[in-house]
């Protein structure tokens, strides 16, 4: 594949309500009202010349290169300001607007370095582009006078450079950070010939900017330039894949030279991102070819002993063998996999396989275990299926926002700048979270309600709101009519009018004043179309997944379902936890989340697979740990999640590891729970897997191979060969061929296929018969269980208490520049941004303990204690502390609890019991110590 | 597993189910625990229901679980 440049049409389409005829150099063109002349010609195969325009960005008029003669007009407008007429006809090419243009370009160059040929954009520079399109022969003016051709360069990013010295001042950077990406870190400084572009105050690094490399993509010239670039040359060749990062799932051109890769660029036609990306996706994907990177399998007999290299085959015998002989020993049930969000869904589904028709048993789960469990179960019991209501798109005809337990600013940001470009056009938006998020308040954007509740009371809050709906008769009467169960409704109406939900009787528990919740009920329910979008911030708690059913009683309520605009939209944390959920990885459900105990689908995949499944459901993974401890579970795979990091209560977690007979780490990097595994299969990192994800809005995208697996293996082989040598013969020729077992054999994935998916670009499940391009918004017309059903939400509090002992509330999330527990992100420069992870504290909190801004503190609660350093800010209310998780250093789940969802069992990391201690550093700080070895006779839990 | 972990998971379902009138509320108990939980810890609640840290709508959901556990 050569290298793909996408078709500039110099201004955004404009969708306007109809088409316009027109004629350019003589041809016909019919484009729709509101349209540019420039984008009408461009559609016409005529591209005028331009510099400061481009189709991701408003036009701008400045460059005075795209010119056109119109007939009956005076003058020679700019081609990109100026819409289209019916009748105009307009010519883009005359001696006059050579003449014009051929001065504007010498005034260009006359204070352009020309040395092209050793530029690192010679190639795929606009400039250079527009000077060939323009016929610029010569330049009447030289360099002695005043030019910018020694400007400073800012060297300050990781990732790019400045060189104001090849700056043209056509304010696309400028532009790029205001419209696409929200930030507003970059200006034009200074007047006239002095105008220049400015990172704030300082440089790039120091500056706001959050290095999504939207302003270095829409550079024309090498002013803005990929280090990369610089370092390895320009690009030659492209393949579109999917970004390995959040649930977004953004679209990419990889382009390489030869195998290396030189750069990632979002694809302007990825239905997620549409010509967007943000720091992780763009930049950091250095941790593929990170020297630490394992390439050999390696076995060991302990987790004393030092690991072995050996063959492909040596290692799935070793792993064969002792699952076997675990099995025969104690049992069918003594074993289990492990399903990773990172990984493909042909790596998912075969995972699932192997553990169902191979180890014989259903114990299979997933790390969405410990993120979105609660939104497969509460959008399950309402709406009828275990996935978002709405495709990203759908934001742009939002008019309230609420965003609930989420900060997709730092954990969704390419999603997230849609959102904030919807609010800077009117949207209302009301903020439910603890802290005050980028979201609250940040260039243009303000929360018109942030309701600051204390953590562990969303369902106090969501049925106060409910309640406020329901009692001052803001129901969508008619939806409910038409649309669900009449009886379900008048219960749940009758349970959510009780006083106990008031706003005035829950602000005693929630904290948030009643007349503010007031009004954001109101403003959600008659304020037009009504979005909720929410996080681990609702489901990572004891009542998790009642509160999605909270949330999806609250749209039904209000009509806010089955249309653009509206939905109850999960914001995925990894990008394939919606895949590797529908893939079949629960232990409760096969393909499609249908339960193992239906016996029409069961005996479909028996028959299939040519194996008896069992009907019963299989172990969870923190039944898998107590079983471990227990010992009656010794077997464990576990493809490509670090839960020894990842999963609470590190105490248990490391306790049911280092308990296991045979422990398999299939994984990019030796990580914390390799340290309790006995075998190690090399992984494959997205840029050498060939598969799809499917992300938060069930969008299925291909990800297509950019170079050869460096480990000789496609993860789904090691897979298949594990499951053959166990007595279980499993193979494919390739990925597409595990798609179309999907497809044959889960509904919502009918009408998948990598033919399919190559010819349309992606398609959003239920993909089938009666949706053969998918279903970008569902339950349009009819719920997918047929009515809608409010499910009755009381709100019961969590056991984790706090006392005097443990008086503050410890809450968990994430930064922008780094990704879950950072196992790729802290192997790029990204570290650059987020070194460390830290607590944030409230000025009260911390001046009552003593504790300094960037001083070490001792975090401890029941489950453990760990230190780390202290960030003073009111961001987090008094009585909240709050870090991430991110380096394995810091051992934040050494102090979360067991506790977790009622229903599902995923884990309550945003609610634990602490007490902060300010620390004099004399020596370096103390690893994570669990309550059982905080006395400190025992071994760190971490090393 | 935990005893202690066994009583803790099982009381918090039943918690969410108390709305519900005593008897409808024991089947839901009942449902979610044979949908979601393995044969192994239904077994080990049945063992370990009379030892008296359950809520009482946890032993009436057992008994319904228990009624159509064929016997060992």
């Amino acid at each position: 594949m050569t290298l793909l440049k996408e078709h500039d049409l110099g201004t955004p389409a404009q969708p306007g309500p109809a088409n316009v005829q027109l004629e350019i150099d003589g041809l016909a063109v019919t484009v729709p009202e509101g349209t540019s002349v420039m984008r009408a010609a461009a559609i016409a195969g005529i591209d005028v010349p331009k510099l400061c325009a481009t189709d991701s960005l408003a036009a701008f008029g400045s460059c005075r290169l795209c010119l056109v003669e119109i007939e009956g007009r005076r003058g020679t407008p700019a081609s990109c300001t100026t819409p289209v007429e019916a009748g105009m006809k307009v010519s883009t090419q005359t001696s006059r607007l050579e003449k014009l243009r051929r001065g504007v370009m010498e005034l260009y160059i006359s204070d352009h370095p020309l040395e092209c040929l050793t530029c690192a954009a010679n190639g795929d520079c606009e400039l250079q582009d527009m000077a060939g399109a323009v016929g610029l022969r010569d330049v009447r003016y030289g360099y002695a006078g005043e030019n910018h051709l020694n400007a400073e360069k800012d060297e300050s990013n990781p990732y790019f450079t400045f060189d104001a010295s090849k700056c043209i001042v056509c304010s696309r950077c400028v532009r790029a950070c205001e419209e696409v990406q929200g930030t507003f870190a970059l200006t034009i400084a200074g007047r006239g010939f002095a105008s220049k572009v400015a990172p704030g105050a300082g440089n790039f690094f120091g500056s706001e900017c959050v290095s999504c490399g939207a302003c270095v993509q829409a550079c024309p010239t090498a002013t803005l330039e990929e280090k990369t670039v610089i370092n390895l040359g320009v690009p030659l060749r492209s393949v579109i894949t999917t970004c390995a990062y959040c649930g977004v799932g953004c679209s990419f051109k990889a382009e390489l030279r030869g195998d290396e890769l030189v750069r990632m660029v979002p694809y302007k036609l990825g239905g997620a991102n549409e010509g967007h990306s943000c720091v992780k996706g763009r930049f950091a994907w250095g941790y593929a070819t990170h020297k630490e990177r394992v390439l050999k399998p390696m076995v060991r007999e302990a987790i004393t002993d030092a690991w072995r290299e050996v063959s492909w085959e040596e290692a799935i015998s070793f792993a064969a063998e002792r699952l076997q002989s675990i099995q025969a020993r104690s049992g069918v049930n003594a074993i289990g996999g492990i399903t990773s969000s990172r990984c493909t869904n042909e790596e998912v589904f075969v995972v699932q396989k192997m553990v169902r028709a191979a180890f014989g048993n259903n114990n299979v789960d997933t790390c969405a275990r410990v993120c979105h469990s609660p939104t497969g179960f509460g959008l399950s019991q309402t709406f009828g299926t275990s996935a978002g209501t709405q495709d990203f798109k759908s934001v742009e005809q939002c008019d309230v926002i609420v965003v609930i337990g989420a900060n997709p600013v730092a954990a969704h940001p390419v999603f997230a700048s849609r959102m904030r470009r919807r609010i800077r056009e009117g949207a209302k938006l009301i903020v439910i979270d603890p802290r005050r998020t980028e979201l609250v308040r940040s260039p243009h954007v303000e929360a018109d309600h942030h309701l600051q509740l204390v953590p562990g009371t969303n369902v106090a809050v969501v049925n106060a709101l409910a309640h406020v709906v329901v009692t001052e008769d803001l129901v969508d009467h008619e939806f409910i009519a038409e649309r669900c169960d009449p009886d379900e409704f008048a219960t749940w109406a009758a349970f959510i009018s009780s006083p106990e939900y008031s706003p005035e009787a829950t602000e005693q528990i929630t904290g948030v004043p009643a007349g503010e919740l007031r009004a954001a009920a109101r403003l959600y329910a008659t304020g037009g179309n009504g979005a909720i979008y929410y996080g681990l911030g609702v489901t990572e708690h004891s009542q998790g997944s009642t509160m999605v059913m909270g949330l999806a009683n609250l749209a039904m309520a209000t009509g806010n379902v089955g249309k653009d605009g509206v939905g109850v939209n999960p914001l995925r944390g990894q990008n394939n936890v919606q895949g590797s959920c529908d893939m079949g990885s629960f232990p409760h459900e096969l393909p499609g989340y249908r339960h193992v105990s239906n016996d029409t689908v069961r005996h479909q995949f028996e028959e299939l697979w040519g194996r008896t499944l069992d009907s019963e459901p299989g172990l969870r993974i923190p039944n898998m740990f107590d079983g471990a401890v227990g010992g009656t579970f010794k077997g464990l795979y576990v493809q490509g999640e670090d839960i020894a990091q990842s999963d609470p209560n590190t105490h248990h977690v490391t306790a049911a590891l280092a308990a296991l007979e045979l422990c398999i780490v299939q994984d990019l990097f030796l990580n914390e729970t390799s340290k309790f595994a006995h075998v190690f299969f090399p992984g494959t990192s997205f840029l050498e897997k060939d598969g799809t994800f499917t992300n938060a809005e069930r969008r299925i995208n291909r990800v297509r191979p950019v170079m050869a697996p460096k480990n000789g293996k496609q993860e789904w082989q090691i897979v298949c060969e594990l499951a053959t040598a166990m007595g279980y013969p499993m193979s494919y020729d390739q990925a597409s061929q595990i798609m179309d077992e999907i497809a044959a054999s889960t509904p919502t994935f009918a009408g998948v296929s990598f033919t399919k998916l190559d010819e349309v670009g992606s398609l959003q499940w239920p993909c089938n018969q009666g949706a053969p391009l998918g279903t970008p918004i569902m339950h349009i017309g009819k719920f997918v269980r047929g009515r809608g059903r409010f499910v009755e939400t009381p709100f019961v509090p969590t056991e984790e208490k706090t006392n005097r002992r443990y008086p503050l509330i410890l809450t968990t999330g994430r930064i922008l520049s780094q990704y879950n527990v950072g196992t790729q992100t802290r192997r790029t420069e990204n570290v650059s941004w987020h070194p460390e992870d830290l607590l944030e504290i409230h000025p009260c909190d911390a001046e009552e303990r003593g504790v300094v801004d960037g001083g070490w503190v001792t975090l401890e609660s029941r489950a453990g204690e760990t230190e780390l350093r202290a960030h003073i800010t009111d961001r987090v209310p008094q009585g909240v502390v709050y870090t991430t998780f991110h380096h394995p250093v810091t051992g934040a789940n050494v102090v979360t609890t067991e506790h977790s969802d009622w229903a599902t069992n995923c884990p309550e990391y945003k609610v634990t019991a602490v007490q902060i201690r300010a620390r004099v550093r004399a020596t370096a700080p103390k690893a994570p110590r669990t309550a059982r070895n905080r006395a400190g006779s025992d071994l760190p839990v971490l090393s | 597993m935990v005893r202690a972990d066994l009583v803790r998971m099982a009381n918090q379902i039943a918690a969410n189910f108390r709305h519900h009138p005593e008897e409808q509320a024991a089947g839901e108990v009942a449902n979610h625990i044979r949908m979601f939980w393995p044969r192994l810890m239904r077994d080990e609640l049945l063992q370990n229901i009379s030892t008296g840290d359950f809520d009482p709508l946890v032993i009436s959901a057992a008994r319904l679980l228990r009624e159509e556990t064929p016997a060992a």
